[in-house]
């Protein structure tokens, strides 16, 4: 069982407070104390690490460990703690002094912990997981770990795809983490701790709905690459929360005294989409969509708004609009919270009329940002990777929001996309035009302030785009280039991701677990915080794949044939790979995929496999 | 509308919180507390607060000010205990009381500061640099505006010294302007110790600040003061 080997008292508790804290940037980020944060330490019996990856204020947004976090605490027997990653100034000055990675809550160190849990949210944060195992002593190979060490185990939505990170962990959990929890208490709670404690743990674990274990799996190349098989054990289910209803939703959420990326209470109203999006990682693994009750949501918020006094409630889902019962849910929260100065936002807005009917009902007491994401310039594109939106709904949307007294918006395009051309590049710009002739329309004079995001395409595993090749470097940064040329236009501001990121997180997204020695060789090299534009080393990854004879191209630039054997083809998000290569074709012929919560089902797998869990 | 001056206590881990932390953290507190606070009109409303002076990041202090405005009278007693039961460890408020009517604006008020800069060890250093700073007819400081650099001397602006020493350790207390006419930074007086001798001076273990003097009808008292 893990043990006190390496921790020296009270010494570097003081030496922390009194003399590093102090040199670093934004200490509060390490010292916990905020409301709601529950330090139980070394009263409870089992001790379990949330880990995120991340920075404070990215992990701290995070509603996935929001959730976990009450969950556990909520047993009388367990600790959860929280740990991110510190700030390259605080990297430093631990590693210096030889101190060790410790939770925020009770200031201990990592490997105390009987389990460490991280948070698998996005490819770019791999190297992160790394540095933080190192920091705190553990191994970062699985296989290196014995039962001095905690177990190290992954979830969230990377993990359907992260064979590239998959010798790092014990094990995975694939879809919904409610039901997980429940099962790994109890495999704890039966648990011995004695010699022998971890393969036995492991076994147990194993039988929970949604566990994968990647030392279970062999994989077989083929000389050009490609992978002839992935064998030794069963498929690996994803894990369903039939009901948001059945779990309580978090109510106690920390507040933090720092700000942070989402400094808002979240209510989730519901999980998964069936819109359809081909892109979309989260709209395949997270179906089928579960509501949550208009009664329940109403009084998470409000039991949330008073344990947090949060000055802004968010609405949370993949597409709040969606929300049958939306303008009932805000109106009944603004009739309450709008007196108190609290107001209540939803995170991002279809482009339609209805939704800035929504917005303008939500800005009773503040103000937001509305950020439109039509994704492509041109209805031919939209059609390709069915985002059910038109130019007339995003103009009138635009038109709506003016009238309402908005001065700006925000839009998010991708670039790359299949069968993407130039004038598709100039539909953007032609849409955005079209916006800003809104604004003239009502006589309104200067411009308005338009701010334009665009994000190179990166094929994601799991979705009808699965099988694409992403556009090389010099192609993004050619399109981009053409882009901003042709969206000089006065109050038009453009923003685009680094393409160079863009390239390395389509590798990671797809790929398998030859990429570990790559992922391994960057964060010895020191790369870590690669999702950050400022610390992220295009030539640190570059050397990375050199050492490792990997070439990046052979996973983002290369298009898969059909019948190609993924890397992931033994992890099952539900929705079924004829589903998967269906849609594509449809995607290829410019034939949009209607709602199945309106147009009836398509077939893509993932009620069976509710039925099939739920029957057996 | 009521109006209530809190003094309160910023500690430990707060230290490091800033200004801006410091407002969102009150207003939040205030929120769980279910005070009955007024609220600012406009577009983005929030409660209606003014703090007396912005405590710089990592120093502590006994004597934070701020007023309330509440829609209707509170009793000082059980209100204190309950928004001292929703606020997180390190801030904690030290005493409530009603503001007469008419009482100026809390922030435009101050005019001085207490300062404690405590050193462990080095108190015999610190004892022979402040002598060798009190000799000095000017205390010259570089401050940064908007624009340009601009050298400004602070000496008038330190109204009282008192140097302690107690075995190796060193207490300095210093009463300065504060406020929007003039203001001494206490960062500046280390600044200034530094350079009074050979080599460096370490920075105090602490910097607390004691109280903090607002003026009325003339007179410098807390803001507290009857």
């Amino acid at each position: 069982m893990p043990t006190a080997t390496d921790r020296r008292g009270a010494y570097w508790y003081k030496k922390v407070d009194r003399e590093i804290l102090r040199r670093v940037s934004k200490p509060t980020r390490y010292c916990a104390g905020e409301w709601n944060s529950t330090p139980k330490g070394k009263e409870a019996r089992l001790r379990i690490a949330l880990a995120f990856p991340d920075a404070y204020e990215v992990g701290m947004s995070h509603l996935g460990t929001r959730i976990l976090y009450e969950l556990l605490n909520s047993e009388p027997d367990v600790a959860a703690e929280r740990v991110f990653l510190p700030w390259p100034d605080m990297l430093s000055a631990m590693r210096a002094e030889g101190l060790p990675l410790f939770s925020l809550e009770t200031r201990t160190p990592l490997s105390e912990f009987h389990v460490v849990g991280f948070s698998l949210q996005h490819e770019l944060t791999y190297t992160n997981v790394l540095e933080m195992l190192d920091l705190a002593g553990i191994p970062p190979y699985s296989a290196h770990r014995d039962d001095r060490h905690p177990l190290v185990i992954a979830g969230g939505p990377c993990c359907f795809s992260a064979e590239c990170v998959a010798p790092f962990f014990d094990l995975m959990v694939l879809g919904d983490g409610e039901p997980f929890v429940a099962g790994l208490l109890q495999a704890l709670r039966r648990c011995s701790w004695g010699p022998g404690w971890r393969r036995r743990l492991l076994d147990d674990l194993e039988e929970i709905p949604g566990v994968y274990r990647p030392d279970r799996f062999r994989v077989r190349y083929a000389g050009d690459g490609t992978i002839v098989e992935v064998a030794g054990g069963r498929r690996v289910r994803k894990s369903i929360l039939e009901s948001l209803d059945s779990v309580p939703g978090p109510v106690r959420q920390v507040v933090p005294m720092q700000a942070i990326v989402h400094d808002r209470l979240m209510v989730e109203l519901f999980r998964g989409c069936t819109r359809g999006c081909r892109f979309c990682l989260a709209g395949m693994i997270y179906r089928p969509c579960r509501s949550r009750s208009p009664e329940e949501v109403v009084r998470l918020a409000l039991e949330g708004f008073r344990n947090t006094g949060w000055e802004e409630i968010s609405l949370v889902s993949l597409n709040s609009a969606d929300y049958p019962a939306i303008a009932d849910v805000a109106a009944a929260l603004l009739g309450e919270l709008a007196p108190k100065g609290v107001s209540v936002s939803v995170p991002s807005l279809r482009a339609d009329a209805f939704s800035v009917e929504l917005a303008k009902q939500l800005e009773r007491v503040r103000r937001s940002t509305l950020t439109f994401a039509p994704e492509a310039g041109t209805q031919r594109l939209r059609d390709i990777i069915n985002k059910g939106i038109n130019d007339k709904d995003l103009l009138r949307a635009a038109e709506a929001a003016f009238d309402a007294g908005w001065q700006g918006l925000k839009l998010y395009f991708m670039i790359g996309l299949p069968g993407e051309t130039d004038s598709d590049l100039d539909g953007i710009a032609d849409l955005v035009g079209g916006v800003r002739d809104m604004w003239r329309r009502q006589g309104r004079r200067g411009n308005p302030r338009i701010s334009v995001s665009v994000a190179p395409f990166v094929p994601k595993a799991h979705t009808p785009f699965q099988w694409e090749a992403q556009i090389t470097i010099p192609e993004m940064q050619q399109r981009i280039a053409h882009l901003r040329r042709r969206l000089k236009m006065p109050g038009v501001r453009v923003h685009w991701h680094d393409p160079r990121a863009s390239r390395l997180e389509a590798v990671l997204a797809r790929g398998d677990r030859r990429l570990s020695e790559v992922v391994f060789n960057a964060w010895r090299l020191g790369a870590r915080f690669d999702g950050w534009s400022e610390h992220f080393r295009p030539d640190i990854w570059e050397a990375a794949f050199r050492q490792a004879g990997v070439d990046p191209a052979h996973y983002a630039h290369r298009p898969r044939q059909r019948e190609e054997v993924f890397p992931w083809d033994h992890l099952d998000a539900g929705v079924s790979r004829s589903f998967l290569w269906r849609e594509r074709e449809r995607a290829m012929s410019g034939e949009v995929t209607p709602d199945c919560r309106e147009a009836g089902c398509h077939g893509c797998g993932v009620c069976q496999l509710i039925s099939e869990v739920s029957g057996s | 509308m009521p109006r209530y001056r809190l003094r309160y206590a910023k500690r430990w881990a707060a230290r490091f919180l800033s200004h801006l932390d410091m407002v969102r953290l009150f207003e939040r507190a205030l929120r769980r507390a279910a005070w009955p606070v007024s609220l600012t009109g406009g577009f983005n409303r929030r409660p209606k607060m003014v703090f007396a002076a912005a405590l710089p990041v990592g120093l502590t202090s006994t004597a934070e000010y701020v007023d309330v405005w509440v829609e209707e009278a509170i009793e000082p007693g059980g209100a204190l205990a309950v928004l001292n039961a929703s606020l997180p460890p390190g801030v904690e408020v030290l005493a409530l009381a009603p503001v007469p009517e008419g009482r100026a604006n809390l922030m435009a008020a101050v005019r001085a500061a207490r300062y404690l800069f405590a050193w462990p060890t080095g108190g015999e250093e610190l004892a022979r640099r402040w002598l060798a700073l009190e000799r000095r007819p000017r205390w010259c400081v570089v401050r940064r505006t908007k624009k340009a650099l601009r050298t400004i001397d602070i000496k008038p602006l330190v109204y009282e010294a008192h140097l302690a020493r107690r075995g190796s350790s060193g207490i300095l207390k210093l009463t300065v302007a504060s406020g929007q006419e003039s203001n001494v930074r206490p960062g500046e007086v280390v600044e200034l110790l530094a350079e009074c001798g050979e080599g460096g001076f370490p920075e105090p273990f602490c910097i607390h600040r004691l109280e903090l003097f607002i003026e009325r009808g003339g007179r410098l008292v807390t803001p507290l003061e009857t």
